[in-house]
């Protein structure tokens, strides 16, 4: 009878633990992946953008990509100390740029509006290394992902062409720290 | 004896961990009993992104990975047609809807896979600026009424009207509709705002 009682605990308590282990970690287990198949396609050199203009039936990256939408993304690293991110962006109906932990927490989200200007300039780290007319973004994680969302509803190639050059001014450099 | 109690035992935390595992896995393949999903006919939003709820962030993790917050934009879902049946690539479907109270609005056709529906016309959707807005003497009565512009979209594996989105083959379909930067009344009103009915007409 107790030892009956003691596999019907265990199983229970494991169950329960295997439950939410694995809820709890999925969304890194998906970020891996996908860090994986990122870098199998696109290289994941941290720091480094990359621009997926107008995705389509083969952008088959990140689930429900918005066709509508030309994206600048890159696996950021802090580790080594802060980032500034700079660039212009371009004069869209919609523009926002967002932060995800590893976990797939977006902690950071601001579009056009918030910003009042076309042009970038964060530092993201996680400690504040004081750089002038620069928005401080306290990092949440050494690692993760930037994703900058731009709205086209133009799709001409002559409109696709003059979007991906101002993208291509979007830079990030380390930050250098005393 | 009691070694080999104790296998018994460890073979049973292992089997019963695991299945813990694949039963929250499956968990998620059913989103319609997840409580914290909110329905406005047969969309379905889930009204606070709290990636605090491990259940929640697992969901979106699987289902929309780098969604963003509600307060940048709602995410509406479609899996099912008004009378509750799966949207499927066999089917010819019709919306009427009214333009959503949004900064920007767009709807997106995905396949069972979550991704774009391959069509050789490359079209996945509209939006507040590519859709054709329907005139007022053609509209359904219900929608006479409405003072905002209308729309009729089709989805379909033929070309069906204006704002075809081509359905392609053998696939269950998700439509989403996201609205971003909505207005406050969308967000007191998730439930009751004016959202197109589908209806499966062939």
């Amino acid at each position: 009878m107790r030892k009956a009682l003691i596999i019907i605990l265990a199983a229970m308590t494991f169950g329960s633990a295997g439950y939410h282990t694995t809820m709890y970690f999925l969304p890194n287990y998906i970020y891996a992946k996908f860090k994986t198949r990122g870098a199998d396609t696109f290289g994941n050199l941290p720091n480094q953008t990359r621009i997926l203009l107008a995705p389509d039936e083969n952008s088959r990256t990140v689930v429900k990509p918005n066709p509508d939408f030309a994206y600048v993304s890159t696996f950021y690293d802090v580790s080594e100390g802060p980032i500034h991110i700079s660039g212009s962006l371009p004069d869209s109906i919609y523009w926002s740029v967002a932060f995800y932990q590893p976990n797939t927490i977006n902690y950071y989200v601001k579009n056009d509006m918030q910003y009042g200007s076309p042009n970038l300039n964060i530092v993201l780290g996680e400690k504040n290394p004081q750089v002038e007319n620069s928005e401080f973004i306290n990092a949440q994680s050494s690692e993760g992902f930037m994703l900058i969302r731009v709205l086209i509803t133009d799709k001409s190639l002559s409109n696709l062409d003059r979007i991906e050059n101002l993208l291509k001014t979007i830079t990030i450099e380390k930050v250098k720290t005393e | 004896m009691k070694s080999r109690f104790i296998i018994i035992i460890l073979f049973i935390a292992i089997a019963s961990f695991i299945t813990g595992g694949y039963l929250a896995i499956k968990s998620l393949r059913n989103v319609d009993q997840l409580n914290f999903m909110l329905y406005n006919g047969p969309w379905r939003v889930n009204p606070s992104m709290d990636l605090k709820n491990t259940k929640q962030r697992a969901l979106i993790a699987k289902v929309g990975l780098f969604a963003l917050r509600e307060s940048e934009v709602i995410y509406y879902t479609a899996i099912m047609d008004s009378d509750g049946d799966p949207l499927d690539s066999d089917y010819d479907y019709i919306l009427e809807g009214s333009v959503p109270n949004a900064r920007y609005w767009s709807y997106t056709l995905y396949g069972k896979d979550n991704f774009m529906i391959p069509n050789p016309n490359k079209i996945y959707g509209y939006n507040d600026t590519s859709i054709s807005y329907t005139p007022k003497d053609s509209l359904n009565p219900e929608l006479q009424n409405i003072s905002q512009p209308t729309y009729t979209m089709h989805i379909s594996k033929e070309r069906t009207g204006e704002n075809w989105i081509p359905s392609g083959e053998n696939n269950t379909m998700a439509l989403t509709l996201r609205l971003y930067n909505a207005s406050p009344e969308v967000y007191n009103n998730l439930t009751t705002i004016p959202l197109p009915s589908i209806k499966r007409v062939k």
